[in-house]
């Protein structure tokens, strides 16, 4: 993964884009159990495009070919592992990408999602393994609850907190399902 | 009883793996990750062989 994130933060600082993020099951691993994934989650604020409007991920793509990155389908193979880089498409991520936090992979700094906002991202995702992420955050008590029920109001989540099987009300009961 | 022992032996031990797996440093998991995609590719691979040997059967 080392590979993925120098080349990451390769085009950070080449101005490609104008910051990054890891999120997904490779974010998440940092805070609870390791669960499997195929992929490197890379949510990315672009640089701002020069007159247009249109947002495209070809320069991206481009630059990270020049640092020997491999396009496959939607994904950049970087070392052993195919990248995706997600834009941030919505407020919900463009704050998570302000949030983030400052850490190091094997010596390699880089940036991550805080709990509250993985699990928020989940939460907007609702695949069944998004909401049982949330689970495993909750009952391995990795995720401020007061923060992420902020959070679940803040963004118009709290039709999905349902699909979380431990997710609890602020009385500490089990939310209806 | 004994079964009811053994019940809670298995469900200790499963308790302490899950304690053991959330203690690893990032880099660790990271690493198991990257070991579940080559088994996961493995085993894609063996049952596509598998799959193609089955359909051989079928023609003859």
């Amino acid at each position: 993964m080392k590979e993925a994130l120098v080349a990451l933060n390769t085009i950070t600082q080449d101005g490609v884009i104008g910051g990054y993020a890891i999120g997904g099951a490779i974010g998440a691993s940092f805070y609870i159990e390791a669960t499997s994934t195929e992929d490197i989650d890379a949510f990315v604020f672009l640089a701002p495009a020069k007159g247009s409007s249109l947002i495209s991920l070809a320069p991206i793509y481009d630059a990270l070919k020049k640092i020997g990155g491999v396009v496959e389908k939607e994904h950049v193979r970087l070392g052993n592992w195919p990248v995706q880089i997600l834009p941030a498409y919505k407020p919900l991520v463009e704050d998570a990408l302000r949030e983030s936090q400052a850490v190091e992979f094997a010596g390699v700094p880089t940036r991550i999602f805080t709990p509250e906002y993985l699990c928020a991202i989940a939460l907007d995702t609702g695949r069944t393994k998004d909401y049982y992420r949330v689970a495993m955050f909750i009952e391995q008590g990795a995720v401020d609850m007061n923060l992420l029920r902020g959070l679940v109001d803040r963004y118009g989540l709290s039709a999905k907190v349902k699909n979380v099987s431990n997710w609890e009300n602020q009385d500490g009961q089990p939310t209806p399902v | 009883m004994d079964n009811q022992h053994l019940f809670e032996q298995a469900v200790r031990a499963k308790a302490a793996y899950h304690k053991d797996a959330r203690a690893l440093t990032w880099e660790e998991k990271v690493a198991s990750i990257e070991r579940m995609r080559e088994a996961s590719t493995e085993a894609r691979k063996a049952m596509s062989k598998a799959r193609q040997h089955n359909q051989s059967l079928n023609k003859t």
